[in-house]
């Protein structure tokens, strides 16, 4: 009796000595820094860190991956940010988190790391947009627009040219697609950031605007926004050239109907070119790539995308910190991962730099493109805002509600909030 | 009460004569009953009562973390009556009471009728009970990615399995052709995923059933039917309400499952009221709007969950 | 006692219509629960160029097997992650346990004063949504420097299902007749003695049924996992697989891949138990 109940208690104590100390070991060794980056499947960030180690001895640092998707990782930094957690350094940031992430506090303002010389060799549109009340947030290191992809084959087999205006588009899809085999377009209506990215460019391209100057009254609801909104509309259910599943379908599995060979318009980012030519592509060799169509009397817009590395402004080394960040976003670094990956550069030099455009020759027209790239609204609401829209534009997609209706409403919504 | 010695006393007593007698005597069966449920109380009060107060408290305050600037001023029941006033909440509730009880009892017809199956004894009935748990075991974030998979409406297998055997002439999307086609298919996923349990606790149930009370019946000359409302289902009863408690429960909570394959939608014809809520703490950061919704959410499912409790005492 | 209906009887009977849709009904509920698991085998082991095919092939022409070899060692954090599930799942289910067995003895045999309350109290707590304590529960975590730790889990979802399990446990205690536990009181046990002699081994099946569902329980969890763990020494096999979406990429495959890798166990130990618990509850539950 005696015996079993005191094996048992002495098994129970192991166990729970071995749950603390197995669970009690931190889960860094070395710390010094905390990087959390995309997941990287060239190696390029393992290597740039051991670079950075090698030069910076007393500096140890710790790759954290981040998961998929920019609206579970803006949830996960903001659980993070929320609890003023310093434990992560270095994050990377979508080009839209700092307007939001900045007035909270929460990232460090890299003007003495990042000066206006510097800022100049990138992307201007990605530095307007990391700028927050004068002080620059992120230093860019991923660039980024909504590229319109096409299948020259077809073009060519079908004798028609590349659309330069929204019907233009229509046209050729209504004449050339054959569902389920070869669907038109594929855009990405589901309801995450990438539908508001997609309307944006519907709205830009008919010279409508979001916000005004003031960023305190909505102007997306005003007539240019409601004849993009309907457009969109009926190239779902008018005209029929997108894809079943157009509005429950995430921006990877819209891709890989693309580089499938099922689709004859994509309008996507920029790895799609080099996945378009890889070797799991059954499209190689028979693409282009283009800006957007526009409506007539608009201009060719995109939208912009990206991303930067920031310093957590609760982070205990920020100076290290910053060191680091600035080293991730640099030449050196932008070109290696540039040679040995699909991550466009910011840096607007190393777009026209020759090894780079041996490796990547799509680059030259890419940055023609990306001239004409406009950052999404600037406020700290953007999220909220744009969620709104997104949930009135599938009313509009799914025709529960008209066009203008439903972006009514969401102006009524987000006008409360940005008062 | 009978006095026994114990070896250990973790238990600071409140009165000083109370320690010397266990001091000398060890602790009364009583006693020890107490402490026995002191750790127990200690985990689930830092857990969950802990927070939960921090949350109710967050529910009283304006939080918005992207504008610092405002502070967190008390504003009293604001963020509650904003809440009711939003009709985005509304729907949501509204969404959230459709699907949860479309799943639950659909899960209780279908699982009940599953256990019945299974109760009979025929060769094979060990490895369809053990397959039948499969989908139960697996993680709902990776049967959502799964099903998600599965419902495309370009590359999925259910268009092309339907196409071939002729139900529908051309392939559907499933997950975004309309708010009702959406809800159809989430709350289909989570049958495949949580019927197996409801008919496994309802087998447990049937197993418990003596087997003399069917016997006697049959001579009594009672045709299947008969057995079956007479004996089977009142015998029944008390473990069908606690799975419909836990079943409920859970369908009012779920979250991974839809997170993952609609993010609410289209449009929001799929947001449950936990989406809503942690759309407005971390998508909108506003917590203090977020916290209200959690709390109404909670004060819901407790009612719930006592009325529940009543009807299981009833019985 | 078993309720067995032999093999003979069927027969005889078979013709009946309600027999006849008794075996349809079987074959399209087995058929329901069984082809994605067989969709996401087959997927698993397709080559990349077959994955996307339209219209999907049913087979794979030629099994392609590299892919777990990948999951499993190119990528090198997942096997950290299945032993981190491993560890969180284990000790998960060994200190529930241990806390609701001692707890539900106190509620449903020592009867202690507002037992009945308690229950009510802890069951309805364990009604919270997750989202409703995630964000102060992360600030807590974050304060004692416990946040990406193995600890913090266990400890989170051992509050979690602590409730449910006593619940579970207590009603199964009360319905064990007391004459037993009596007997040996007046033989000169203590009460602790009798509880772990007599009630535990009489309510083994309930234990091993509740040993399994906070097993899969804990295994499974997602939303605390994700908040509360930063990298792969840390993470569970849920958020694990979640990262293998990469910044645009969704690799298929692989997901596929690993989800067989992780479900097969899990299906050989629901397999093994729930031949015990149902023998358990059988043999075990009627005594009178």
């Amino acid at each position: 009796m005696k015996k079993m109940k005191s094996s048992i208690l002495l098994f129970a104590t192991t166990v729970l000595v071995l749950v603390l100390s197995a669970s009690f070991a931190p889960a860094q060794d070395k710390i010094t820094l905390r990087f959390s980056a995309h997941a990287d499947q060239w190696g390029n960030v393992a290597a740039m860190i051991k670079l950075y180690e090698s030069r910076n001895p007393n500096i140890d640092i710790v790759w954290v991956d981040e998961p998929e998707g920019a609206d579970v990782h803006h949830d996960r930094d903001v659980t993070m940010f929320a609890a003023k957690d310093g434990s992560l350094d270095v994050i990377v940031v979508d080009v839209i988190w700092p307007p939001e992430f900045a007035p909270a506090g929460w990232l460090m303002p890299l003007d003495e790391y990042f000066p206006p010389e510097e800022q100049k060799k990138h992307v201007p549109a990605m530095i307007d947009a990391q700028t927050v009340g004068g002080h620059i947030y992120g230093i860019p290191y991923l660039n980024d627009i909504g590229n319109f992809y096409y299948r020259s084959d077809i073009l060519e087999k079908g004798g028609m040219e590349v659309p330069d205006t929204w019907m233009d588009l229509v046209n050729t899809c209504q004449k050339l697609q054959n569902p389920p085999e070869l669907f038109g377009f594929i855009p990405c209506f589901w309801k995450e950031q990438q539908l508001s990215c997609n309307f944006v460019e519907y709205l830009w391209s008919n010279g409508g605007e979001y916000l005004d100057k003031t960023g305190k009254e909505v102007l997306f609801n005003k007539e240019k926004g409601v004849e993009a909104l309907q457009f969109m509309v009926d190239l779902v259910n008018k005209y029929k050239v997108t894809q079943t599943g157009v509005l429950s379908m995430s921006l990877e599995e819209g891709r890989t109907i693309f580089t499938e060979g099922h689709a004859i318009f994509h309008r996507n980012w920029n790895y799609v070119w080099n996945m378009a030519q890889g070797e799991e592509s059954k499209i190689a060799g028979k693409t282009g790539v283009d800006s957007i169509p526009r409506f007539p009397g608009g201009e060719h817009v995109t939208c912009l995308g990206g991303w930067s590395h920031s310093v957590n402004n609760f982070s205990e080394h920020k100076d290290e910190a910053a060191k680091f960040a600035v080293f991730m976003s640099s030449w050196e670094v932008q070109k290696y991962r540039a040679l040995n990956g699909l991550r466009t550069p910011t840096i607007l030099k190393l777009l026209s730099d020759p090894d780079v455009v041996a490796k990547h020759p799509v680059y030259p027209r890419l940055m023609e493109i990306a001239y004409g790239a406009r950052a999404r609204p600037k406020t700290p609401f953007y999220t909220q805002i744009s969620d709104v829209i997104q949930k009135e534009m599938h009313e509009a997609l799914l025709q529960r509600k008209s066009a203008k209706e439903a972006l009514d409403i969401a102006a009524e919504e987000i006008e409360f909030v940005i008062q | 009460m009978k006095i026994r010695r114990k070896d250990k006393v973790r238990k600071s007593a409140s009165i000083f004569e109370k320690v010397n007698r266990i001091r000398r005597e060890g602790l009364t069966r009583k006693q020890l009953g107490y402490v026995l449920v002191i750790p127990t109380l200690a985990v689930i009060a830092c857990i969950a009562i802990f927070p939960f107060i921090i949350t109710a408290n967050y529910s009283f305050h304006t939080i918005k973390l992207n504008v610092p600037q405002l502070g967190r001023p008390y504003v009293g029941f604001e963020n509650y009556i904003r809440l009711l006033g939003s009709s985005r909440f509304i729907d949501s509730f509204k969404i959230t009471l459709f699907f949860a009880s479309i799943v639950v009892v659909a899960q209780l017809l279908f699982g009940l009728a599953i256990a019945l199956v299974l109760n009979k004894e025929f060769k094979g009935r060990g490895a369809i009970r053990a397959t039948i748990l499969a989908p139960w075991a697996i993680a709902l974030i990776i049967v959502a990615q799964f099903w998600k998979w599965m419902y495309n409406g370009v590359f999925g297998i259910i268009n092309f399995f339907f196409l071939s055997l002729g139900i529908i002439d051309k392939p559907v999307d499933w997950l975004g052709e309309s708010a009702s086609l959406a809800i159809s298919s989430v709350i289909v996923t989570e049958l495949w995923r949580n019927t197996p349990f409801m008919a496994i606790v309802i087998l447990a149930g049937l197993q418990s059933i003596p087997g003399e009370l069917y016997e006697a019946a049959k001579i009594d000359g009672a045709g299947v039917f008969q057995k079956f409302r007479r004996i089977t289902i009142p015998l029944l009863k008390p473990a069908i309400l606690v799975a419909l408690l836990f079943r409920s429960i859970d369908a009012f909570r779920a979250f991974d499952l839809l997170y993952a394959l609609t993010r609410g939608g289209p449009g929001n014809s799929t947001e449950l009221a936990s989406l809503y809520a942690y759309k407005l703490l971390f998508g909108y950061l506003d917590f203090g709007r977020g916290s209200a919704a959690t709390i109404m959410m909670a004060i819901f499912t407790t009612a719930l969950c006592l009325a529940y409790l009543k009807l299981i005492r009833i019985e | 006692m078993h309720r067995t209906t032999s093999l003979k009887r069927i027969l005889s009977n078979k013709f009946t219509p309600l027999h006849i849709v008794t075996y349809v009904f079987t074959g399209i509920f087995v058929f329901f629960f069984i082809f994605p698991l067989y969709w996401q085998i087959v997927t698993a082991m397709k080559p990349p160029q077959e994955i996307y095919k339209i219209p999907p092939l049913w087979f794979p022409t030629t099994p392609y097997l590299e892919r777990f070899y990948n999951v499993l060692i190119k990528r090198e954090g997942f096997l950290l992650n299945i032993r981190n599930s491993f560890i969180v799942s284990s000790c998960t289910t060994f200190l529930c346990l241990s806390l609701s067995v001692l707890s539900s003895y106190a509620i449903a045999r020592i009867r202690i004063r507002g037992g009945e309350m308690m229950l009510i109290i802890i069951l309805v707590l364990s009604m919270l949504p997750g989202v409703a304590i995630i964000g102060p529960l992360y600030l807590i975590w974050k304060q004692i420097q416990l946040i990406n730790t193995m600890f913090c889990l266990v400890i989170t979802y051992v509050a979690f299902f602590l409730p449910f399990s006593i619940w579970f446990l207590a009603s199964f205690f009360k319905t064990i007749p007391p004459d037993l536990e009596e007997a040996a009181i007046l033989d000169g046990c203590t009460p602790l003695q009798a509880l772990v002699k007599i009630i535990i081994p009489l309510a083994a099946p309930a234990i091993f049924t509740i040993a399994m569902l906070v097993y899969i329980f804990s295994w499974n969890e997602f939303l605390f996992a994700l908040t509360f763990t930063r990298s792969d020494s840390a993470r569970t096999i849920p958020v694990g697989i979640y990262m293998f979406h990469g910044l645009h990429e969704i690799p298929w495959g692989d997901i596929a891949a690993a989800c067989t890798i992780v479900t097969i166990p899990i299906v050989v130990l629901v397999i093994i138990f729930q031949k015990y618990v149902i023998q358990g509850l059988t043999a075990g539950a009627l005594k009178g």
